[in-house]
């Protein structure tokens, strides 16, 4: 019996058609690139025009509000709605931010600390940005992944700090020599780049910092995450 | 796993017999009473003892006996028989067919012939009679209505568009609920390669489109998990297994070889044609304006109004027509009815078949030709398709298909509207032509720039595609090549003990094109032209080892073990064209821009997937005294779509089924109750998710932004949104059914219950994330989903007498789908439609309910109406439908007189809920008769105002009819546009008459059948407005698992005529 068994499954894997067939494992996607096949060129190039269309995005809202552009309704009640603000927010996060996360650590290691200053200029002005219209947003416990699905809200306060921080910080390395060069979309030239704060030049200003208060919001409808 | 194997090779092996030593050798032949051929595979064995044979190809048979010993002659649907040997060495039987207990004999898993008495599960049976000559090519269509559990639904009528089969409810959320099909014991892929979303345009068919419902035999459809579980994960949702002509072994052997030519001729009409008034005209509160909308004065009001295309706002658009500035244009209804047209279908089917005992083989070619009513819509397809099976000399039996499919289906694009054009990326033929201004020549205004070729229509910007420049510029087109088909080799050991090896393949080469000219006002103004190839091919291999013996007089095993390989392979190539510089020439070298994505879906378009299953099970059934039937499967799948560890699943199915005729003398025999059987099974089965799901990728786009002055663009590269899940698990489902079979009355009545309740646990969901975590979404294992449902098929003979026969048939079913649970920071999740307008997967709800706006309460639940006196319309959304139906049913009647045979076929449905913007539209537009009343009066909406903080006030503020109609029912808060779908049809209806024998025995003929029939002949869904027509058999998101949904993208068709089937 056992001979004959046997011989069935030798005569089954002659005829078998496909020995691709056997293979359980998982293979990565040959339709995508694998997150460690980046270049930190075109991870910045995609945070400088993600940038863009969150500026886009979040000052349609200011301009109807400030009537600048048409509001349309036709009523207040039926202005705005929970999901006004989701693509935005999900620019702001998932990919400008997403974005910085993974190309900072990997432009340190190279040297090229024009690629950090970038990315740390505009990771700034994306908080600010987020501060001035939703107060208390997420950012320690920001772009963690799997280890936190549910980030808490810091205060506005110290988001403005932090990204006082950031700046500083970008400040320092716009000075060091750099071992690469980037493709700048918003002013093209190094010179152009502020080397010392000036205190009128920063969108921030201490002022800021020390007023905040979380009382300047109006109650914003629940998002829907 | 080694282990479970060798269980299994033991318990096959523990029913080898000994042989004993006995007296003489007996031997004879059995033969089939009526016809006189030998029957092979009769279970010839000696009362009392473990001794036993199966006969052979010729019906012959040899066997020891002791003399005084009993034999007994077993066959699947004959007539038990019992001889005693006597001094004779050879004892023949002719044995008759088993009328008294009709055994029924079903096709089960891997191919497997069981008698229905034995199963311990439901199995629905639609023969050749029911699908063959039809009006329909589609034979998932042909299946509305003809099984309980199982749901039909077409995305709309057009000719070749997809069709969503449900069977026994939705289990997953975002996984597949489509069954699986299997074609002579093959997989086939029966799934629709949508590439962009429903908003931007869909039309793509649903590939078991491929199947010619003139070369099917029979369709089992196995509707529970217990049924399913041979076949894996994919057999979850349901197998309709399929026996084609060609795969089946040719039963009736009475004539050598016959030849059948069945010609049909079928007319193709729009049955959802909306009412139009003929009174109002064009406008807005009543005054005239080329609009959109119908809220003009009335015809008797005014006669003339200026030329709609003599004051173009573009000056070029206006210089291409001067004749008609300044012209005069007469005010009154047109008949843009004359849009749609009637088609004409054509099938001509050729089928031979023939064979001898040892031998048999079938062929088929089948001409389909189907115009659908939408102009320039068509659908052609030849089939072509051969089959065999040889009884070889030395105990092996040969059997092989193969089938070609050739189908061309090109239609006008489609895509979803929301009554005011399309809001998407692609055009629409339905988008904009059902609310046609009753006074606006469709049929005798130009449609094209004579200069530009470019679309031009009544609305001075020139914003609306005009439908007819749509029809001659656009359309969605695949051309199908497509092969399947398998071969297998059966050995017979022993009589008992046989191998069977079969390979199948089915492979497929699509080719889509999207094509628009230039000049359009949808979509891309510039043209665009997307061309793709899929290619698709499964290549599946089995080997099974069956045996099948009794093991003494009380006990029979019937026992199988068997190993499954499948591999699936999907590779897609494509290039998309826009900015078209040649008018009218849709091919990529006449286009400027190149690019490999889809525009509309941002998708790419040439796409790779690989996937792997190995499956190991096996089945043991033991039946006790012919009464009792025990019968236990298992199976192990292996898949290459999750990582190590979580790749692997088990699962086991165990039945009873009891046959009381036969346990309890007291109902032996009786002429009351000729059979009754009680049935109880448990089935469990897995989900495996598609391949590339665990592991996080990045994105790359070569060609995001040209900074201004450079020539060449720059690349981004994005961290994907979407997080990957390593520990990703199957979804597992467990279902419970019981069920009782039962026949009266001489068998002229027959019926059949059953319950089920199935449940999904670790359900695949696509969840959102919050953006600050880095990413937009995961794939978890969280949440369970149960559907619980009653089946109930009967089939009365009522009158037979003298000839005159008359029988009532059909079915009726409900089921009632809940959420179980989700994981707990999920309020509900929306896995089809819109965000704010889609089907929902919320805890405690029906999976698939409907969340949009809503007009607020006040406290005591009263509408709240704004200061304009129109209601609020909220901009939060909560459940305003159910799409799940209260329960369906189909009711079927024929009557028959000497050749002549009259049948109808009714499907009811009560309940459940359609949200239709063609309904909302028509309405809010003022086309239909439904607003047809005198529109100078004013209304008042029934309601309360808030006057100040929390206090509410009776409504008083009168209000337009423009405003009733088109604010509030028609473009106001989602509620409006929610119907109740209860609706009766007459699904069809057909005379047929054959031509007596007597007149047909000097002719070459065999026989000669002539068929009148209608599809779709007439339906009311009741709850709708009356003049708005809408057919609630229509799917507007597509194949997959949305409903309740339709978005101007689904009107339905009426089909009659008539066939002549002559056999040789």
């Amino acid at each position: 019996m056992k001979s004959i068994f046997n011989k069935l499954f030798a005569l089954f894997l002659v005829f078998a058609t496909s020995c691709e067939v056997l293979d359980t494992d998982v293979q990565d996607t040959p339709n995508a690139l694998r997150p460690d096949q980046f270049d930190v060129n075109l991870l910045l190039n995609n945070v400088q025009l993600s940038t863009v269309t969150f500026f886009q995005g979040m000052t349609d809202e200011g301009m109807e509000v400030t009537r600048m552009i048409h509001m349309f309704g036709p009523l207040y009640q039926n202005a705005y709605f929970p999901e006004n603000f989701d693509a935005n927010w999900s620019t702001a996060y998932a990919t400008v931010l997403a974005d910085i996360r993974t190309l900072i650590p990997q432009a340190e290691d190279l040297g090229a600390w024009r690629h950090t200053a970038v990315a740390r200029i505009l990771e700034s002005y994306v908080l600010v940005g987020l501060v001035d219209y939703f107060g208390d947003v997420p950012y320690t416990e920001a772009i963690q992944g799997s280890d936190n699905f549910n980030p808490r809200a810091d205060s506005g306060a110290d988001v403005y700090n932090a990204a006082l921080g950031l700046l500083n910080q970008a400040l320092a390395e716009l000075d060091r020599s750099t071992s690469l060069t980037s493709t700048d979309l918003f002013l093209g030239e190094r010179a152009y780049w502020p080397t010392r704060p000036n205190g009128a030049a920063w969108p921030i200003a201490s002022s800021c910092v020390s007023s905040y208060s979380a009382a300047w919001w109006m109650p914003m409808p629940e998002t829907a995450w | 796993m080694k282990q479970k194997l060798l269980l299994v090779l033991f318990l096959v092996l523990a029913t080898v017999a000994t042989a004993f030593a006995q007296t003489r050798t007996v031997k004879g032949r059995v033969t089939d009473a009526e016809t006189g051929e030998g029957v092979p595979g009769v279970s010839v064995f000696v009362k009392g003892t473990t001794t036993g044979t199966v006969t052979d190809i010729n019906g012959n048979y040899e066997i020891s006996v002791s003399e005084g010993a009993i034999l007994v002659f077993q066959a699947v649907g004959m007539r038990t028989t019992e001889q005693v040997v006597g001094a004779q060495g050879t004892i023949d039987l002719a044995m008759a067919k088993d009328t008294t207990e009709l055994g029924e004999v079903v096709v089960t898993a891997v191919g497997i012939e069981r008698e229905k008495k034995a199963l311990g599960y439901a199995v629905s049976t639609v023969a050749s009679e029911q699908i063959e000559q039809k009006t329909e090519g589609d034979i998932g269509r042909l299946l509305r209505g003809k099984a309980s559990g199982v749901n039909v639904t077409q995305a709309n009528g057009v000719s070749g568009s997809g069709t969503n089969i449900i069977i026994r409810g939705y289990t997953s959320i975002n996984g597949s609920n489509q069954p699986l099909f299997v074609v002579d014991g093959v997989p086939f892929d029966g799934g629709a390669n949508q590439q962009s979303s429903f908003v931007d345009g869909q039309t793509e068919s649903s590939r078991f489109l491929d199947l010619d419902p003139n070369n099917i035999e029979s369709v089992n459809v196995l509707k529970g998990l217990n049924a399913t579980v041979l076949y894996g994960d994919r057999g979850r949702n349901g197998v309709i297994l399929i026996t084609t002509k060609s795969g089946s072994k040719n039963k009736d052997l009475k004539k050598k070889t016959e030849i059948s030519v069945t010609q049909s001729l079928f007319a193709n009409e729009i049955a959802s044609l909306p009412d139009f008034q003929d009174n109002y005209g064009s406008g807005f509160y009543n005054s005239y304006g080329p609009f959109f909308s119908n809220w003009g004065p009335s015809f008797s009001e005014l006669q003339v109004v200026p030329h709609p295309y003599g004051n173009f706002s573009n000056p070029l658009t206006q210089s291409a027509f001067p004749q008609f500035v300044g012209a005069d244009y007469a005010y009154r209804a047109y008949d843009n009815e004359e849009f749609f047209e009637t088609g004409i279908i054509s099938t001509t089917t050729i089928g031979i078949r023939g064979g001898s005992e040892k031998a048999s083989f079938s062929a088929s070619y089948t001409y389909y030709d189907d115009k659908g009513f939408t102009p320039n819509n068509q659908l052609k397809r030849n089939t072509l398709s051969f089959g065999g099976n040889a009884n070889l000399s030395n105990n092996f039996v040969l059997a092989a298909t193969i089938n070609y499919t050739n189908t061309d289906y090109t239609t006008p694009p489609i895509a979803a509207s929301l009554g005011s054009g399309t809001t998407g990326d692609g055009a629409s033929i339905f988008g904009d032509v059902f609310y046609t201004p009753r006074n606006i020549d469709l049929m005798g205004l130009p449609f094209q720039n004579p200069l530009t070729g470019g679309s031009v229509y009544y609305r001075s910007g020139n914003d609306i595609q005009n439908p007819r420049w749509t029809v001659e510029n656009a359309r969605s087109a695949q051309k199908v090549d497509r092969v399947f088909g398998q071969m297998s080799l059966t050995y017979n050991f022993k009589d008992w003990l046989s191998v069977l090896y079969r390979a199948g393949i089915d492979v497929y080469a699509e080719d889509n094109e999207y094509f628009q000219n230039r000049g359009g006002v949808d979509g891309n103004i510039n043209g665009i032209l997307r061309t793709t190839t899929a290619v698709n091919r499964i290549i599946n291999t089995d080997l099974i080892i069956t045996a099948n013996k009794n093991l003494n007089d009380d006990f029979g095993l019937n026992a199988l073990v068997g190993f499954n390989t499948r591999r699936d392979v999907f590779t897609r190539q494509g290039i998309e064209s826009t900015q078209q510089e040649v008018f009218g020439v849709a091919r990529h070298f006449a286009f400027k821009n190149q690019s490999a994505f889809n525009s509309f879906s941002d998708g790419q378009l040439q796409l790779l997937f690989e996937e792997n299953r190995l499956g190991l099970y096996g089945q043991v059934s033991v039946d006790y005294k012919d009464f009792l039937f025990l019968n236990l499967t298992g199976r192990n799948d292996w898949s290459n779509t999750l990582e190590t560890g979580n790749n692997s699943l088990f699962y086991t199915g165990v039945s009873l089924a009891a046959d009381l005729t036969t346990a309890i003398s007291a109902l032996k025999g009786s002429d009351i109750i000729n059979f009754l059987k009680l049935r109880v099974g448990y089935g469990s089965s897995a989900n495996f998710p598609g391949p590339y799901n665990t592991r996080n990728t990045l994105g790359i786009s070569t060609r995001a932004f040209l900074p201004t002055g450079q020539a060449v663009p720059i690349s981004t590269n994005a961290v994907a949104n979407q997080l990957g899940n390593p520990d990703l698990k199957p979804e597992r489902l467990d279902e419970i059914e019981v069920g009782i079979e039962t026949r009266w009355w001489k068998n002229r009545i027959s019926a059949e219950l059953s319950l089920y309740s199935k449940t999904t646990n670790d359900l695949l969901l696509d969840r959102d994330l919050d953006p600050s975590t880095g990413f937009t979404g995961i794939t978890q294992n969280a949440g369970k989903v149960r559907v619980q449902g009653l089946e109930f098929d009967y089939n009365a003979l009522l009158l037979d007498k003298s000839g005159f026969q008359w029988r009532v048939f059909g079915n009726f079913q409900l089921l009632r789908s809940e959420v179980l649970e989700l994981p707990d920071d999920s309020d509900g999740i929306v896995y089809a439609g819109f965000t704010n307008l889609g089907n929902f997967a919320i805890e405690g709800q029906p999976l698939g309910v409907i969340q949009g706006s809503f007009v607020p309460r006040d406290p005591q639940g009263r509408r709240i109406v704004n200061s304009d006196g129109n209601y609020l319309a909220s901009t939060v959304i909560d459940i305003i439908a159910d799409p799940y139906a209260d329960w369906t049913s189909t009711i079927s009647t024929s009557l028959s007189w000497k050749g002549i045979t009259f049948s109808m076929e009714w499907q009811y449905q009560q309940g459940g809920d359609l949200v239709s913007y063609t309904a909302s539209t028509l309405l809010g537009r003022g086309i239909t008769s439904d607003t047809d009343f005198d529109r100078r009066q004013t209304f008042v909406l029934p309601g309360v105002q808030e006057v100040a903080d929390g206090v509410f006030e009776e409504n008083r503020v009168q209000i337009a009819a423009t405003d009733l109609y088109f604010t509030t029912y028609g473009f106001g808060a989602d509620e409006f546009k929610v119907f109740d779908a209860t609706h009766l049809r007459l699904n069809e209806v057909s005379l047929s008459y054959s031509l007596p024998s007597k007149i047909l025995s000097k002719t070459p003929f065999g026989s000669v059948q002539l068929t009148l029939s209608g599809y779709n002949m007439w339906y009311e869904a009741f709850n709708f407005p009356d003049g708005t027509n809408v057919d609630p058999n229509v799917n507007g998101l597509g194949v997959g698992n949305g409903q309740g949904f339709e978005f101007l993208n689904g009107p339905s068709s009426r089909r009659y005529g008539g066939s002549i089937k002559i056999t040789f």
